[in-house]
């Protein structure tokens, strides 16, 4: 009973899919096969407008004498106006291009000279035929580009560049013998501009585990609360001035409560209007600390007032070869010189020759600033969980990965069916 | 209406300043320079200069560029806002003329295909259009980017084209040298092989892993098929007293999948998958299975919509590690599941969800039922709401060992659990106001942080 009643829904939810199928077996012809190889073919017409000069400057298209044949027609009007003389220009897409149309107008100045009017008509033209040419293999060739530097601050704004954010996250993970919760919450104010930058932030978390194993039950869990204020002033292309605020509680650090205000400063020795392709930054940073901790360190101290100072230097490369990102850091207590560590991490990821790309990833630091471990010994799940801060003198990590492609590079297929295929691996690294 | 005056008057001024700087001869020239040397020193305010005119000229036009929103998660913002400067960057959709809404999905040769719909709202309602790019799988970061960027010009020539900031941006194009690509020798066939290892360590603990793959695939729009070869092995220790504590993972896997095309909506298709799991106590276990596909929406839109429904019949050949709760060492077990998964990707946010069941043949009583979706919202000005959740309710862990997991095994989650149920839950929202403008670049003190993918 039970099974025939089951084969029946089956049945039933499988006729619904046939009735839902189009009764034309359409194929996949429009399915994304790459673009197309060939330039858009065109057919320009207007009266008393110079045809061939506009076609010299839109190479990037084919010419066609016959309009059945082209993908673009392109219709150009001109009309005299009280100021000058209109141009409009309408596009209409045929064939591969159908139901792709635009409409551009030119208005030119009566004061304008022949050869400028002429220069506008074709890049009015030229811009209204790139919805075209990105379809095709040609937009590849094709280099667009302002000249001038403008001010990315050229605009109205009545908020003065302020942008503030509120934000709210909640989790929950169960099952019988284990669930966890977490609970977070920001608020974020920024105001940043070419000549300064300012951030402030505050933000809380809360995490809960749960475990039962044989009867006894396991609860471990982390809370952090947390204010961030940075501001940075530009002085120069190579020079900047700022200082960090920083106030955090945290469980995994023995921390009751800390506050540090930091002046810095920094150098690029690259200008940083190349920053996107290149930046190698040197860091100074002073940090005057007053801290209260929860439990009490292994220096026997529950509270303490601390100076540090650190210089950190990072080189960041983006370029056709891969990337890579270099750091090394290193601080020191003042009351205590020994109290230092030293760390450094590094990322390359580099195209050896066609096919073989080759990934480091690694960081090491040694470790003799540890002044808020707690007294008392961590449990077994602090330790296997990695809850709490632990003793160590040194921490390293490195991976390495390598991989190889070779066969079709011309296999610009898409096909969706049965799901997008899966990648075998990918992370994100994310390192400030 | 109010634009079209506005673009009038732009452009009425621009030609003014151009007139103002149309060269004359030289002594002309000189004259003027001296002149206008002589002013600039005896007037407060030095605004005629050339170099500050084409400024001032400038600025006045990026004032009315098109404003953009630019809805794309993986992008390298900060370098299209530093290489197109002819537009405004705007945080929020509802303030945009253009809304670029970027979506990228895998290509047979391993690379991406990224679409750019560009969909016109405000003063350019009605005017949208699609462009597309492709990359290879070894593409550097930096040639991925370039290549967005192109694309991302192009199809914003439209829109800038019906603003006066037009008349400053240039064209160039760098005529072919050789004939077109030729034949591919590789008829499709893409193959890969790549390898990993990670390593950390601190006084009292250790953590070790080692993974590769090897693949082969050969994706064209009629037939889709992937074969692969993975292996992944993991290891912690932990120094706890004096004790040592010891905890390992594994897993090797073959996965095979063949898919033809039938038409627009539906595929056909067979999967082979082999796996040998310590997680789920299976030494050994192999697993043909034929399956159907229907989906309702045209494959051919699959970026932007998907409602796909897959049916699959499953038979098993599994040998256990350690005898199972059920007394069995070994067994041979059919299958049958069907699976709705709904993907769409919207303007005003993006949905998917997965609806699977599956029930072994030999007891109707052994099935597993699992829902879950995300949602991501952004309807209002500023605010965008997130929820993404799941639950399964488990009647079907035919492969638990007898002997039960330890405690670290539990802590580590490295066995699977006894359960009837798990879920998972989460929910988050946001709200910004403030400056919609977000042009600016600001590196210094390491604004953005970096972050880098590393594919393997």
């Amino acid at each position: 009973m039970k099974r025939s009643r089951r084969y029946a829904l089956l049945a039933g939810i499988a006729s619904c899919l046939m009735a839902l199928a189009p009764a034309h077996a359409q194929t996949n012809q429009s399915q994304s096969q790459g673009l197309l190889k060939n330039p858009p073919r065109a057919f320009l017409e207007g009266e008393g407008i110079d045809i061939a000069a506009l076609k010299t400057q839109t190479a990037f298209i084919t010419h066609v004498a016959d309009a059945k044949e082209a993908q673009v027609l392109v219709r150009i009007a001109a009309q005299s106006t009280e100021s000058g003389k209109e141009f409009t220009l309408v596009f209409t897409g045929q064939g591969e291009f159908a139901g792709v149309n635009d409409k551009l107008t030119y208005r030119a100045d009566k004061s304008a000279s022949d050869e400028d009017v002429r220069k506008e008509l074709a890049r009015t033209l030229q811009m209204g035929l790139m919805s075209y040419t990105a379809k095709t293999d040609v937009a590849g060739r094709i280099s667009i580009s302002m000249e001038e530097k403008v001010k990315p601050t050229s605009v109205v704004d009545p908020w003065k560049f302020w942008v503030f954010k509120v934000s709210t996250n909640l989790y929950m993970n169960g099952e019988e013998s284990y669930w966890d919760r977490s609970l977070s919450g920001s608020f974020s104010a920024n105001r940043v501009t070419p000549e300064m930058k300012l951030n402030l932030s505050v933000s809380a978390y809360s995490q809960k585990n749960f475990y039962k194993y044989d009867s006894q039950e396991i609860v471990s869990r982390q809370d952090s609360l947390s204010f961030n204020g940075l501001f940075v002033k530009s002085l120069t292309e190579h020079w900047s001035a700022g200082a960090y605020l920083e106030a955090s509680s945290s469980t995994y650090d023995n921390i009751n409560f800390e506050i540090i205000p930091a002046p810095a400063v920094e150098f690029n020795l690259f200008p940083y209007s190349q920053s996107t392709l290149r930046q190698l930054r040197f860091l100074y940073r002073v940090g005057f600390s007053h801290v209260r901790y929860r439990e009490e360190t292994i220096y026997g101290r529950m509270k303490e007032n601390l100076i540090n100072e650190s210089l950190s230097v990072t080189l960041q490369l983006n370029q056709k070869w891969g990337s890579t990102t270099l750091s090394i850091s290193g601080a020191h207590y003042f009351h205590d010189f020994k109290k230092n560590r030293l760390g450094t991490t590094g990322m390359i990821q580099l195209k050896l020759f066609k096919g073989i790309q080759v990934s480091f990833l690694g960081g090491a630091s040694w470790i003799h600033n540890q002044l808020s471990l707690p007294r008392g010994d961590a449990s077994f799940e602090d330790v296997v969980l990695q809850r709490r801060e632990l003793e160590t003198s040194f921490r390293y990590y490195f991976m390495t990965g390598i991989s190889f492609t070779f066969g079709s590079v011309h296999s610009n297929v898409v096909n969706p069916r049965f799901g997008a295929s899966s990648s075998m691996g990918q992370m994100t690294i994310i390192v400030n | 209406m109010k634009t079209a005056t506005n673009k009038d008057d732009a452009m009425a001024k621009i030609n003014r300043e151009r007139k103002k700087r149309r060269p004359t001869g030289r002594p002309m020239q000189i004259f003027f320079l001296a002149l206008l040397m002589f002013v600039v020193m005896i007037l407060p305010d030095p605004g005629l200069s050339a170099q500050q005119a084409n400024q001032e000229d400038i600025e006045a036009l990026k004032k009315t560029a098109p404003k953009i929103f630019i809805d794309c998660e993986s992008c390298d913002i900060d370098y299209i806002r530093t290489e197109v400067t002819f537009i405004n960057y705007v945080r929020d959709r509802k303030e945009a003329q253009v809304h670029v809404l970027i979506t990228t999905q895998n290509t047979g040769s391993g690379g991406s295909e990224y679409t750019l719909s560009f969909l016109g709202q405000n003063e350019f309602k009605g005017d949208d259009d699609t462009v597309r790019f492709f990359t290879n799988k070894t593409d550097t970061p930096d040639e991925i980017r370039q290549g967005l960027v192109k694309a991302l010009k192009i199809g914003l020539m439209r829109y800038v084209a019906k603003t006066p900031i037009a008349r400053r941006v240039n064209i160039a194009y760098r005529p072919v040298e050789t004939a077109g690509a030729g034949a591919d020798k590789w008829n499709s066939w893409v193959f890969s092989i790549g390898g990993s290892g990670f390593l950390s360590k601190q006084k009292r603990y250790s953590y070790q892993m080692v993974n590769g793959s090897v693949s082969a695939n050969r994706v064209t729009p009629e037939s889709k098929l992937r074969l692969g070869l993975s292996w992944n092995d993991q290891r912690n220790i932990f120094k706890f007293g004096s004790d040592e504590v010891k905890s390992n993972y594994s897993t090797q896997s073959f996965s095979g999948l063949y898919v033809k095309s039938l038409n627009d909506h539906w595929s056909v298709g067979f999967y082979l998958n082999a796996e040998s799991s310590t997680y789920d106590n299976v030494k050994i276990s192999l697993s043909p299975a034929p399956a159907v596909e229907f989906n309702l929406f045209p494959y051919s839109q699959s970026t932007r919509r998907q409602l796909r429904f897959l049916y699959r019949l499953s038979f098993q050949a599994v040998r256990y590690r350690e005898e199972t709760i059920y007394d069995k060492i070994t067994e041979s077990l059919l299958s049958e599941s069907l699976s709705v998964t709904l993907e769409l990707k919207e303007k005003w946010g993006t949905v998917s969800t997965t609806l699977l069941g599956r029930h072994y043949f030999h007891d109707f009583n052994k099935y597993s039922l699992d829902l879950n979706g995300e949602l991501s919202l952004n309807l209002l000005k500023g605010l965008s709401f997130n929820i993404y959740g799941g639950g399964s309710r488990i009647h079907d862990q035919l492969s638990l060992p007898k002997g039960g997991a330890s405690l670290e095994e539990v802590l580590l989650r490295r066995r699977q659990l006894e359960t009837n149920y798990n879920y998972y839950f989460s929910v988050g929202f946001s709200y910004t106001f403030g400056s919609i403008y977000t042009n600016v670049v600001n590196p210094r003190f390491g604004s953005s942080g970096m972050s880098m993918s590393i594919g393997f």
